[in-house]
């Protein structure tokens, strides 16, 4: 599977502190994969290791076929072409929209001819067509999140890593955006490591439910499995909420 | 290619600030019992030690004053604040030189009180600007509990209090300044009572030949100088706290009707040492017949002039960027503050006899003979001016917009392009204009070289000697001119204040 996601042993620290301690993990391609866990377990770390953004101290990370981290080798983000959405989107703030976008494709090769048609596309894809002349300051916390999605995905990148990427919206906006970025991720046919703190989320977007305590994995499995057999207290509060 | 730059910048900075310093150092080995001959003359530290009186007298005004203008311009609603906190840093660009020779121009001043007020008039931009960078950060919540813990009184004196330990940062940068300045006294000797500095010992050693003695003198300036600005670095990086997105101003205190005295005051120091100097040249100037004059005779010492500060602005900017970035990854970054500030440290004089000693060498003297190191002399002198802003605005850049960069598939040229230099637009700008302005002023250094001769500021300091007093006033006014000009035209297109200390 050329987007499946394997993480074997993975061993992430800062200084003497172990964030991340042996934990293996694999999510078939296309699958949504939720991790949940408490505050300070590891599950940012783990996100920022798949993306390269942090050198893991152990283990093994691999996209299908293709190694990104072990002893020997660590590939760069930016060669990864992967997107990731993070509570802080990190826009640009002295770019448009649609520059945003058109700046993505360039990095990735894309002709200048077909640049343009692209972004517009993804742009309504996720409802900011309106949108593509304004800057992030002039965008509302959902539609900057939207922005964020669409220059995550536009690359065709075939993993997406979401770090609570609603977090700082309102209930009715989760409620909306949740849906939103589940379909077009599956639309693209990607796989998704979705980090979440909001036990609805993780309860209605996941094929596969990883709840992760003090940097290992304590449970694995769909959300019907969790609901009727927490293996933890942590577990067993996130189903009841 | 993520280090390839930092790496390079570093090896730049070691090759224009480092390695002069210490080749200069090395002399006072090259003849210990001359050196020592030096160290325990008592003429030096009786210099040394009316010299430090001097800067003590200096902060004993700047600093309260300093302290009382910051809180004016940042804390009130004193009308004008803004044009007002925008010309703050003016005097600063002017060489001391220009301000005695426009103050002796109005008031028969001399022997030391004149050197004090002079420095208190060139260097209270400092203690200002540092004071209200201070009280920029005070917040409402802050604000908001000390007023109600014990009403506008306890407001009025914790924000006094903030800010004093910034204030004392500027003092400490003035001290520096004032350590190596030798150019006042001298001016003030020519024309009044004898006023003998610390600087003045050393340039007597250069001028006995006696490098040895020169360096070995220099040596209790630069450790005290070394002292003075790793403490202020320390103390500044602890004062500058970041503000984040939820942060509020405090509201400012209202005067009332105390608002337009208060104006007279803040506005006082702005006007004695921005305004008043340029009227007192042009008095003293006397027509414009002279000015062209000198500006005909100077023309070309004034194109050199501008030319190689624009050309040493852009080599600090290329300098001090990737320094910048290298140091807000680096866990002990103050082992780069201290390498970039030590040209600064070092007394300007002994800074020009380091210059000698690496770049005089066969093959080198196109650069030694040319402009290329007064360029030098110019970038190692003032690089913390640039180096400074431009660490401060990279590292208040979001880190997640490199990130996001970086995941979108964007290299380190990419990134660089169309991420950090977009976004770090003003603050190049305003480290351009600031760096260009300092070039303009720096004399010490540039008497030590062939080429530093043909700048504006020595042909200045060299009339002072053989022209007559209007024709000094017109080269000092056309240089405080295009000091200013640059300046004005950044404030104006920028409409903001420059943040640079």
């Amino acid at each position: 599977m050329p987007n499946a996601i394997t993480i074997d042993n993975l061993v992430a620290a800062y200084g003497n502190v172990r964030a991340v301690d042996k934990l293996s993990l694999h999510a078939a391609a296309g699958e949504h994969v939720v991790i949940i866990g408490p505050s300070g377990s590891g599950k940012t770390t783990l996100l920022r290791c798949v993306a390269g953004l942090h050198r893991p101290a152990g283990g093994r990370i691999a996209c299908g076929e293709r190694v990104w981290d072990d002893r020997t080798t660590h590939v760069a983000p930016e060669q990864r072409q992967i997107g990731m959405i993070a509570q802080n989107p990190g826009l640009w703030p002295h770019m448009t929209a649609l520059q945003h976008l058109r700046f993505v494709l360039r990095c990735r090769g894309v002709k200048r001819s077909q640049r343009d048609a692209q972004a517009r596309e993804m742009l309504t894809l996720v409802s900011m067509f309106h949108r593509a002349s304004h800057r992030p300051s002039e965008l509302s916390g959902g539609e900057a999140q939207r922005l964020a999605l669409a220059r995550a995905l536009i690359a065709g990148s075939r993993v997406l890593l979401l770090d609570e990427p609603l977090g700082q919206l309102d209930i009715a906006l989760r409620r909306e955006l949740g849906p939103v970025i589940r379909e077009v991720a599956g639309r693209m046919g990607a796989t998704v490591l979705h980090v979440t703190h909001d036990p609805a989320d993780a309860l209605s977007l996941a094929d596969t439910v990883v709840a992760v305590e003090n940097g290992v994995i304590t449970q694995v499995g769909s959300p019907d499995a969790l609901r009727s057999k927490p293996a933890t207290p942590f577990v067993a509060q996130v189903v009841r909420t | 290619m993520r280090f390839l730059w930092p790496i390079v910048a570093l090896l730049a900075l070691l090759l224009v600030g480092v390695l002069p310093t210490a080749l200069a150092m090395v002399d006072a080995l090259r003849d210990p019992v001359q050196a020592w001959a030096a160290l325990v003359d008592p003429v030096l530290w009786s210099r040394l030690v009316t010299t430090l009186g001097i800067a003590g007298a200096t902060l004993a005004l700047a600093l309260p004053l300093g302290v009382m203008q910051a809180w004016l311009l940042m804390r009130t609603d004193l009308p004008l604040r803004r044009l007002l906190m925008m010309l703050t840093p003016f005097p600063l660009f002017l060489p001391p030189l220009v301000h005695v020779l426009s103050w002796f121009g109005m008031v028969r001043l001399g022997g030391y009180t004149a050197i004090v007020l002079v420095y208190v008039i060139s260097f209270l931009p400092f203690v200002v600007l540092l004071a209200a960078r201070a009280m920029r950060q005070i917040n409402r919540e802050q604000h908001e509990a000390m007023r109600l813990a014990g009403g506008r009184r306890a407001v009025v004196v914790d924000e006094w209090r903030q800010a004093w330990p910034a204030a004392m940062v500027g003092g400490a940068l003035t001290l520096v300044f004032v350590l190596s300045d030798f150019a006042v006294a001298d001016f003030l000797t020519s024309v009044g009572p004898s006023v003998t500095v610390y600087g003045d010992t050393l340039y007597a050693h250069h001028l006995a030949l006696r490098p040895a003695g020169a360096a070995a003198a220099a040596l209790p300036g630069l450790v005290l100088c070394v002292i003075l600005l790793v403490w202020a670095l320390r103390m500044r990086r602890r004062l500058g706290v970041s503000v984040d997105a939820r942060f509020e101003h405090a509201p400012v205190m209202r005067l009332g009707w105390w608002r337009w005295p208060a104006l007279a005051v803040a506005a006082t120091p702005v006007m004695i040492g921005t305004v008043l100097p340029l009227v007192s040249l042009a008095m003293q100037t006397g027509s414009w017949g002279t000015l062209a004059q000198q500006a005909s005779i100077a023309s070309e010492r004034m194109w050199f002039t501008l030319r190689i500060g624009a050309i040493a602005a852009t080599g600090m900017i290329v300098l001090g960027l990737p320094l910048a970035a290298l140091a807000t990854r680096m866990k002990r970054r103050w082992m780069i503050d201290v390498l970039v500030f030590i040209p600064l440290a070092i007394p300007p004089l002994l800074y020009g006899i380091g210059l000698i000693r690496v770049w005089n060498r066969p093959g080198l003297d196109a650069v030694y003979v040319g402009a290329g190191a007064v360029i030098i002399a110019m970038i190692g002198r003032y690089l913390a001016f640039a180096y400074l802003p431009l660490g401060g605005a990279v590292e208040r850049m979001d880190r997640s917009m490199f990130e996001s960069a970086r995941l979108a598939g964007a290299g380190v040229v990419a990134r660089f392009w169309h991420v950090l230099l977009p976004l770090l637009r003003s603050p190049i700008a305003a480290a351009w204009c600031v760096s260009f302005c300092f070039t303009l002023r720096e004399l010490d250094s540039l008497i030590m070289l062939r080429a530093g001769q043909q700048s504006l500021t020595f042909h200045l300091y060299s009339s002072v000697v053989f022209a007559r007093q209007d024709e000094v006033a017109a080269i000092a006014l056309l240089l405080a001119c295009i000091t200013f000009a640059p300046l004005l035209i950044f404030l104006m297109l920028s409409n903001r204040s420059l943040r640079f200390v």
